[in-house]
């Protein structure tokens, strides 16, 4: 993608864009929750507004989605921009997250990934993986920085969110020998349920309080187990390296019940962390 | 013939057993029977019927007994109800376990309730035993086939009705029996019901040692009416309704909390023996079965489970008969069924989420076939006896969860058909007076069954490993050979039957290495696989004499070996077991002295895990008098079965588990019509 020119690529959205919205607008025509009938891109409704803020300098409205509440580890953030003055949908700029939290007596940033700069079906797909909850004292923002490409001009829109604690333990915090630490995040599945799982994981590094970039050297081993039962699954896929910090692979759970998975991380033969896993129940 | 003339047939042979031996021809005996209404346990003789009649009169025994002393017959013990008929080294879906030629698919997916159980003595009527391919007339199968008649109301000459009850008492694991039955009928109908329930304690093995979780508890309940419309047509209708609760099994991890069979069918039967179709008798059929395993009376286990199944099989079938058309007696049979199981397991782990899993999921399979055979009367001393059978069997899964589950193992396919043919030669010859020889070859075939191609992590207490169901399976096929021999004198009957079976694509579980057992303690998992080739090859051997007419000795030896294609053991083959019997009867007293041992078995399968079991021999003495007077019948027999006390367990009974030690056993029958 990366590869493609501008002008190639945004034809390239323009025409999946608009097959999508025929396509969807064939099945059914109450997808849209946007208040403005001439706007060309419809926020589905299976997304969940989570606020809306004034991006002061950059003379556009933000709207943030998600697809559920925002919740610890990884979550899909959709941005779409107005224009405050002609509520017209912007479609090409720059956004950059910057999500905060603030604790009682210190504030650290957790990993995201920005969206890309032109909007797919006019929503600008980014991610951030919450690494904790908030609650009464502690609470997290979200920063966007939106560098508005039809007019030029830059600004900040700043969120107050909640996160929820997820019911399953899909991220995992491990520091390691060099005093840093390593995030791993659950990105796919979703929902995990019983059977074969398409399993991708995202790991990041934590250089300091403020910088998590993501690890693209390591090799990783899973292995899911029932703790009560000490037996795994069979078949399955240890995650390999995609993009970006992000490894896929296959996990396998043969009932129901609390799974535990299991990683082995290792650069090369070294083993940087054997301590991490997630729990995830179904 | 109608069913008045069979009764008073029955009635009048079953109290001379002489009678029966003497008239019956050598030729008759190696005719094996088919046709229902015709079975009445003296019309023909065979061997089955011989033993099957002698051991009978113990009025307190259960199926399981009885068929435990039919030739070529052994029982697969989890505990000491609900044992599992083995044929010839055939099992489970190798062979056809019927019930008034109504398939019966078991709930359990630990085998804990083949279909014999099920069925009660008190309405019995007689054991149909057939082997290898010739037992294909009630399915397509490899081993043969065991069709449990039940009784039918009857048309009794005098219209009076006619009642019974039966109560027995086992001291060793303090057990009652008690059954009761009532028969009434007119010129045009006849109605019987019968109720059976049995209740007993833990057994004690030989020494007085306790064997914990082997007592059960049951009733059966099954009632039949018959409507003869014409000289040509009849209908009847049967309901059976079986319910066991806390049916233990000391062999096995969990117990049967409760079991529910409910059978039912409609027959009609025509008969003109004028007619192309001398008779038709048709039925239609449904049957449902609930099945739960438990573990909450078990102490110590790790985690508390629950695994529930069931099973609904609907069906229909039409067996036939043709007027004979010069040397050829031409019978058939054409049958359809829908077979549905489930079984599903849940467990309860200490703060935790339940674990759930479909060790069976559902899944439906529908059977139809077409079964002909030809009894060619060549000469007054030759027969020759030509039966087949195809088959069309779909299988499919039918649960969106057992999908998922199943997608771990990656894909394949749900759904399978399979078509199944079974062939079946023979040739009878009387060689002189007294001898006669029979020899038969057969083609078998038969589709795996549902815990063979989905089966889930189905734990096998025998080997310790849990199973995994191969939807890749291919059909298991046998190239059968069977000689037989007969020889009649006049107070003496030998018959000695040798067979030799080669099955390709012989189903048994393989360890898979790479995956991880799920149960709690088992070794591994193992899935069915198709092995190149196996044998199994054996014989059944049956020797009756008449001293007088007051004693009479029976004596009955089978021996199975198996082999796969490296010559390694398979598992659960029984080694030679001889029953020896002898029976004096006069003015009414009976006295039946018995022996029965067996060879140690040496011929293991290693990767079965099994261990060599030892010889063992145990005594039992029977004593009964009966007697009839003014249309009352009573009959009081007491029995000491294994007499020395002798701890011992057969090859074919599950874990290190003993049989019943001394035991005193005395029952009390009444009937009056």
């Amino acid at each position: 993608m990366k590869s493609l020119t501008r002008a190639p690529k945004a034809i390239w959205i323009l025409a999946v864009s608009l097959s999508l919205i025929f396509f969807t607008s064939c099945k059914k025509d109450d997808d849209t929750s946007t208040p403005l009938p001439s706007d060309p891109y419809p926020v589905p409704s299976t997304l969940k507004l989570i606020g809306t803020t004034y991006a002061q300098g950059a003379s556009a409205i933000v709207k943030l989605y998600a697809e559920t509440d925002l919740q610890t580890g990884y979550n899909k953030i959709y941005v779409a921009l107005y224009d405050s003055l002609t509520q017209a949908r912007i479609t090409n700029s720059h956004i950059g997250f910057n999500p905060l939290m603030h604790m009682m007596s210190m504030t650290h940033a957790c990993p995201f990934e920005n969206p890309d700069e032109n909007a797919v079906k006019g929503l600008f797909e980014g991610a951030v993986y919450f690494s904790m909850p908030s609650n009464s004292s502690e609470y997290w923002t979200l920063t966007l920085h939106v560098h508005n490409h039809s007019n030029d001009k830059e600004g900040e829109a700043e969120f107050n969110i909640t996160v929820k604690n997820t019911p399953n333990r899909i991220i995992s915090l491990t520091a390691l020998n060099d005093s840093s630490k390593l995030l791993i995040s659950l990105v796919k599945p979703p929902k995990p349920e019983v059977g074969m799982n398409d399993f991708e994981i995202a790991i990041h590094k934590r250089a300091n309080m403020m910088s998590f970039p993501g690890v693209d050297n390591y090799t990783v081993e899973i292995e899911p187990t029932m703790p009560s039962m000490g037996h795994g699954s069979p078949n399955n896929v240890n995650p390999s390296f995609t993009s970006d910090g992000h490894y896929a692979g296959k996990v396998n759970f043969t009932m129901t019940g609390l799974w535990r998975v299991k990683f082995l991380i290792k650069q090369g033969t070294a083993v940087v962390d054997s301590t991490a896993y997630f729990d995830i129940t179904l | 013939m109608s069913y008045k003339k069979i009764w008073c047939v029955f009635v009048l042979k079953c109290c001379c057993f002489t009678t029966a031996l003497a008239q019956n021809s050598v030729a008759d005996s190696s005719i094996k029977k088919l046709e229902l209404n015709e079975v009445i346990v003296c019309e023909h003789f065979s061997q089955q019927d011989e033993v099957f009649n002698f051991y009978r009169n113990n009025k307190s025994a259960t199926t399981e007994e009885i068929l435990l002393r039919m030739p070529g017959i052994s029982l697969i013990r989890r505990g000491s109800y609900g044992m599992e008929p083995m044929l010839r080294g055939y099992s489970a879906g190798q062979i056809n376990l019927t019930l008034d030629g109504m398939k019966i698919v078991g709930a359990c997916t630990d085998k804990m309730d083949p279909v014999n159980i099920y069925v009660e003595p008190a309405n019995l009527q007689s054991l149909q035993v057939t082997t290898g391919a010739s037992g294909s007339g009630m399915g397509s199968t490899l081993g043969g086939g065991i069709n449990m008649a039940l009784k039918e109301p009857e048309f009794l000459c005098n219209n009076k009705p006619y009642v019974g009850f039966n109560s027995g008492y086992n001291t060793v694991n303090k057990s009652t029996s008690n059954s009761l039955f009532l028969n009434l009928n007119n010129n045009k109908i006849a109605w019987r019901i019968s109720g059976a329930y049995r209740k007993a304690d833990d057994y004690k093995t030989g020494g007085r040692v306790t064997v914990p979780f082997s007592g059960y508890e049951k009733t059966n309940v099954a009632t039949s009416i018959i409507w003869q419309a014409s000289e040509k047509h009849s209908l009847k209708a049967d309901y059976l309704d079986d319910r066991g609760w806390n049916i233990g099994f000391p062999a096995l991890t969990m117990d049967v909390g409760y079991a529910h069979a409910s059978i039912a069918s409609l027959s009609h039967t025509f008969q003109n023996d004028q007619n192309f179709f001398r008779t038709i008798k048709s039925k239609v059929y449904y049957n449902t079965i609930q099945h739960s395993m438990d573990d909450t009376r078990r102490p110590f286990v790790p985690m508390h489970m629950d695994m529930p199944g069931k099973s609904k099989t609907m069906g229909y079938f039409s067996e036939f008969s043709i007027k004979k058309i010069q040397k050829h007696m031409i019978t058939g049979r054409v049958d359809a069924s829908h077979s549905f199981t489930h079984a599903e397991m849940t467990m309860y782990p200490i703060n935790e989420p339940a674990m759930f899993m479909l060790t069976l999921p559902d899944n439906y399979r529908i059977n139809t076939g077409v079964f002909l055979k030809d009894d060619i009367k060549i000469d007054s001393v030759q027969l020759l006896s030509v039966s087949g059978r195809v088959d069309r069997m779909l299988s499919v899964m039918d649960s969106e969860f057992g999908k998922k589950q199943w997608s771990v193992f990656g894909t394949f396919p749900l759904q399978r058909v399979f078509y199944t043919s079974n062939i079946q030669l023979a040739y009878s010859r009387i060689l002189s007076k007294s001898t006669s020889l029979k020899a038969g070859i057969g083609y078998a075939e038969r589709a795996p069954t549902p815990n063979e191609l989905y089966g889930y992590y189905l734990f096998n207490r025998l080997d310790n490993f849990d199973y995994t169901g191969n939807l890749l399976l291919k059909k298991e096929q046998a190239k059968q050979g069977e000689i037989e021999v007969n020889m009649v004198q006049k107070r003496t009957m030998v018959q000695a039957v040798f067979y030799y079976h080669h099955i390709n694509n012989y189903i048994l579980g393989e360890l898979n290495p790479a995956w991880i057992a799920m149960t709690i303690g088992a070794r591994g998992v193992k899935s069915y696989t198709n092995l190149s080739f196996a044998r199994i090859y054996g014989g059944d051997f049956t020797f009756s004499h008449l001293f007088n007419k007051h004693l009479e000795h029976i004596s009955t030896a089978k021996i199975t070996v198996g082999a796969d294609a490296d010559g390694e053991a398979l598992p659960q083959m029984p080694p030679l077991k001889c029953l020896h019997a002898f029976k004096f009867k006069k003015k009414g007293w009976f006295i039946q002295p018995e022996a029965e041992w067996a060879l140690p078995q040496y011929r293991n399968s290693a990767s079965f895990g099994e261990m060599e079991t030892t010889a063992y021999s145990v005594f039992n003495l029977r004593l009964g008098y009966k007697f009839n007077t003014g249309g009352h019948a009573v009959h009081f027999s007491t029995s000491i079965e294994n007499i020395t006390d002798r701890t011992y367990r057969e090859h074919l009974d599950f874990s290190a588990v003993t049989r019943p030690g001394r035991s005193f056993i005395f029952t009390l029958s009444y009937s009056f019509h």
